[in-house]
């Protein structure tokens, strides 16, 4: 199991730098500069520019400067917005983007897990049908039109919640509606599968036939088992989750990272889109980890040999 | 049984949901009682009732689609931060409802040949109580020229002696620059010339606000990015900062006009989302939203609007070998295109045509210029098609091409904005429905799109730039060889007027020059000017004096007020 957790970690920080060094030259190969808005920039100044930020130097002592800085964990200044850096605009926008997400996922998750087993248990059901009704209605209506629904209904019509913004918990019931719906129809759909195909399974009909009784069959042997895709999943979606979503926080006018992920790619902010790149690489590495660790418990079929 | 009903269970509720999006657009819009003014640029949004008295509260609450970038006086050069900057700092002078008006500085004067000026500064403080001095201002000027600071504003103070030198980095010597603080306060400035906009241009610049040194020194790098590492001496102060999210400002009592600011407190929020804007100045949530779409203005048909400051032209590559170098086909692309029906359809309400490169608002010593020396491309608004025809066959004759098919396709660059894409579909459609010409478009990110307009990779860009104070800011680009001469237009007899009009001392001849230049210009159709796009705006009834104003480029609100309601 060390030997194992070592290997996984080596791999990680070799992904993470092999992202970092792609990232940089794919950003850096996209034609024109970081200078240049829609009100032009005169070509001398946009010149002092490039140079006051080290931008005319080739390339590749660029790159090296870059991963020099990021190896001591400093993401640099914004190109954008002058005299912040990277990892202040992080340390300040994640953990509202992070709250978000959390808390759509304490509520997704459960939901979720509980409708789809609730729908495979019942197959063919009212109740079968009304999950698959809810997780296709989850999954189909895009989230900037579950947002605004939500906003017209609630803010708007029956003024019962805030339309937007982030000021405490009354703001966070319609933003974390509009998210955890989509993830709970993604889970109820994933995990009602799963559970379809683990009942089938022989294991199952030998369980029932030894006489072991329902409730044990239910929980030690097809929820257990039917787990292992949502682990999977559960990995990256956490990871995606907690970095934001531009779509939501951007209707309800919510500070988080999501914002960052599109704007600084199209403004060519090159230190916050490689700042946020590897933030979020890291992230994901890390939680891919622990989901291949959990792997093993929860299916022993997958535990490492020691 | 079961399976029937649960299907159509779901079916109510879907046409329960689609209803329940309908019904929206049936609700009855808010009523403002601004007075739509299409033309002004200082379109004023005083409501109908002023007579009416003070509400106990004066708070004011706006939403914005996008934060501030930084406060950081000498490195500013967005809209966003301008607008807070304009109300938590005191610049020497400032642009009110048209009119250059005293701020820092209590009286100004200017030498006799007109290349000194000298700022006499009235009392005032920073909001800590420190006293304001002139020695602020010469530091805040010469740290955004020095090129350790890495400002993009540097240009701003070309007219000042020793500027350019300085921050190109030919003289190190920062006092080698005409900027002085000759006592606490007074201070020189001397310009390479006299220049009759100079005072304008001040007042309505972005960057010409005092710093503090101490201030500086202890946050570095981080100067300016929160509201804790920001000090200024404006008719407000910062009290929060909430990066993203919103942005509090609070009346600063030792303010040297206080009585004149009836705020006290003035909170923009951020939402980037247009329908939540809406929703929430529906709601009453904010009391102002000072830039909506088109499609908004339907619902909210007392909106105001204006326009000036931008000029939109098309500029055609004119280089020599390139497909429009040939003057012929310039003017017939120019002529063909219908500017009114493409305003009216698309544009943002406000926005006026035009036929000339020079801000139909600027003014000299209260006279118009555009109407003392005018100039025009002599199309219609509505195009000329005759016309247009008629260039085009000499332009096919000069090229030996039988038949306008034969025409290479035009490259036409497109910014990836909605209302650029929308421009560029309905030009497009325009020349080849008149015309039969070819032109692909293609769209690109802004940076991009821009590199490609630096670079010279298209026939055809549609450009927007700020028309500046000074009347020669657009034309002044496309001299010889210049750097900045984005169609690679090369007329020498054009880039003699232009140096002629630049160190002409004499102000009426030096606008009788540009007007030459101009005419000239417009004649070889290098760049074709469009149109002057506009803002519409909507505002409660209850909001009092709030200005639309140049120096910010959008809403100003350091003199508004809130009436009873």
């Amino acid at each position: 199991m060390k030997n194992y957790i070592l290997q996984r970690l080596i791999i990680s920080v070799i992904t993470i730098f092999v992202l970092a060094t792609v990232s940089f030259f794919l950003l850096r190969s996209l034609p024109g500069n970081p200078f240049q808005t829609e009100t032009v920039l005169s070509v001398e100044t946009e010149a002092r520019m490039m140079a006051y930020y080290g931008l005319d130097k080739p390339l590749f002592e660029q790159y090296l400067t870059y991963l020099g800085n990021l190896l001591h964990g400093d993401l640099g200044y914004s190109l954008k917005y002058t005299n912040r850096t990277v990892n202040n605009m992080i340390a300040s926008a994640f953990p509202i983007s992070a709250t978000l997400g959390l808390i759509s996922l304490g509520v997704a998750v459960p939901i979720g897990l509980f409708l789809g087993i609730i729908s495979a248990r019942k197959r063919g059901k009212a109740v079968d049908y009304l999950c698959v009704f809810i997780s296709v209605i989850g999954v189909s209506i895009p989230s900037f039109i579950m947002g605004s629904f939500l906003q017209y209904i609630f803010a708007v019509k029956l003024q019962l919640l805030p339309i937007a913004q982030w000021k405490g918990l009354k703001f966070m019931v319609l933003p974390t509606v509009a998210l955890s719906l989509s993830l709970l129809a993604t889970l109820t759909r994933v995990m009602r599968a799963s559970m379809l195909e683990v009942i089938n399974q022989d294991y199952i009909k030998t369980a029932r036939a030894k006489g072991v009784p329902e409730d044990k069959v239910v929980l030690r042997h097809e929820i257990r088992n039917a787990m292992v895709p949502i682990v999977t999943m559960l990995g990256p979606m956490v990871a995606s989750v907690l970095m934001g979503t531009f779509v939501i926080e951007k209707i309800f006018a919510i500070p988080g990272l999501g914002q960052h992920f599109v704007n600084s790619i199209t403004g060519l902010d090159y230190t916050m889109t490689l700042g946020l790149t590897v933030f979020y690489g890291t992230f994901l590495v890390l939680a891919n980890f622990i989901v291949d660790i959990a792997y093993g418990i929860i299916d022993p079929r997958i535990r490492i040999e020691k | 049984m079961k399976k029937i009903l649960s299907l159509s269970m779901m079916i109510v509720l879907m046409i329960s949901l689609f209803t329940g999006c309908t019904s929206s657009s049936d609700e009855k819009p808010a009523v403002t009682s601004n007075t739509s003014t299409n033309t002004d640029t200082e379109a004023t949004s005083e409501g109908s009732n002023a007579a009416g008295s003070l509400a106990a509260m004066q708070e004011f609450t706006f939403a914005s689609a996008n934060d501030m970038m930084t406060l950081d006086v000498s490195k500013m050069n967005d809209e966003m931060s301008a607008l807070i900057m304009y109300a938590v700092n005191e610049p020497l002078v400032r642009y009110y409802k048209g009119e250059v008006t005293m701020a820092s500085a209590e009286s100004y004067e200017v030498s006799e040949d007109g290349t000194k000026v000298i700022f006499h500064l009235r009392d005032l403080k920073w909001s800590d109580g420190e006293p304001v001095t002139a020695g602020d201002f010469e530091y805040a000027f010469k740290r955004l020229l020095n090129p350790e600071t890495g400002s993009s504003q540097c240009d701003i103070f070309d007219r000042v002696s020793g500027a350019i030198a300085y921050y190109s980095g030919e003289n190190a010597d920062a006092e080698s620059v005409g900027i002085k603080a000759t006592d606490d306060k007074t201070l020189e400035m001397t310009l390479t010339q006299a220049d009759p906009f100079f005072i304008e241009h001040i007042a309505e610049g972005i960057n010409f606000y005092p710093l503090r040194k101490d201030y500086v020194g202890k946050y570095a790098e981080g100067y300016g990015s929160g509201a804790e590492s920001f000090i200024g001496c404006g008719p407000f102060i910062l009290s929060e900062w909430v990066q993203g999210a919103s942005i509090t400002l609070e009346k600063n009592e030792n303010y040297w006009d206080a009585d004149k600011i009836k705020l006290t407190k003035v909170t923009e929020l951020i939402v980037g989302d247009e329908n939540t804007r809406v929703g929430m100045y529906d709601l009453g949530d904010v009391d102002e939203l000072y830039s909506i779409s088109k499609t908004q203005t339907l619902n909210y048909p007392d909106y105001g609007s204006k326009s000036g400051g931008t000029l939109q032209h098309l500029v055609y590559m004119s280089s020599e070998g390139s497909l429009l170098s040939n003057k012929n086909l310039r003017l017939a692309l120019s002529h063909s295109i219908d500017r009114q029906a493409i305003v009216t359809a698309l544009s943002a309400p406000g926005t006026e045509v035009t036929d000339r490169m020079i801000d139909p608002t600027s003014t000299l010593n209260g006279e118009s210029i555009a109407e003392k020396y005018p100039a025009s491309t002599g199309i219609p608004a509505n195009g000329d098609v005759e016309k247009a025809k008629a260039y085009l066959n000499d332009a096919l004759a000069e090229m030996n091409l039988s038949s306008v098919a034969d025409l290479q396709t035009i490259n036409y660059v497109c910014l990836d904005s909605s209302s650029h894409k929308a421009y560029a579909e309905a030009l497009q459609a325009r020349w080849a429905d008149t015309l039969g010409v070819d032109v692909e478009i293609n769209i690109m990110p802004v940076p991009q799109a821009i590199g490609a307009l630096l670079s010279g990779e298209f026939d055809i860009f549609l450009n927007g730039m700020g028309t500046g104070v000074s009347p020669d800011t657009l034309l002044s680009n496309y001299t010889f060889d210049g750097a900045n001469n984005y169609a690679k237009w090369n007329n020498q007899a054009y880039s003699d007027l232009i140096e002629a009009q630049f160190i002409e001392t004499d102000i009426n001849k030096r606008l009788e020059t540009l007007q030459k230049a101009e005419q000239l210009f417009l004649n070889e159709s290098p760049v074709t000017p469009l149109w002057l796009p506009g803002t519409a705006y909507i505002c409660k009834d209850y909001v009092q004096d709030l200005t639309y104003g140049r120096q910010t480029g959008s809403i100003e609100f350091i003199y508004a007020s809130i009436l009873e309601h």
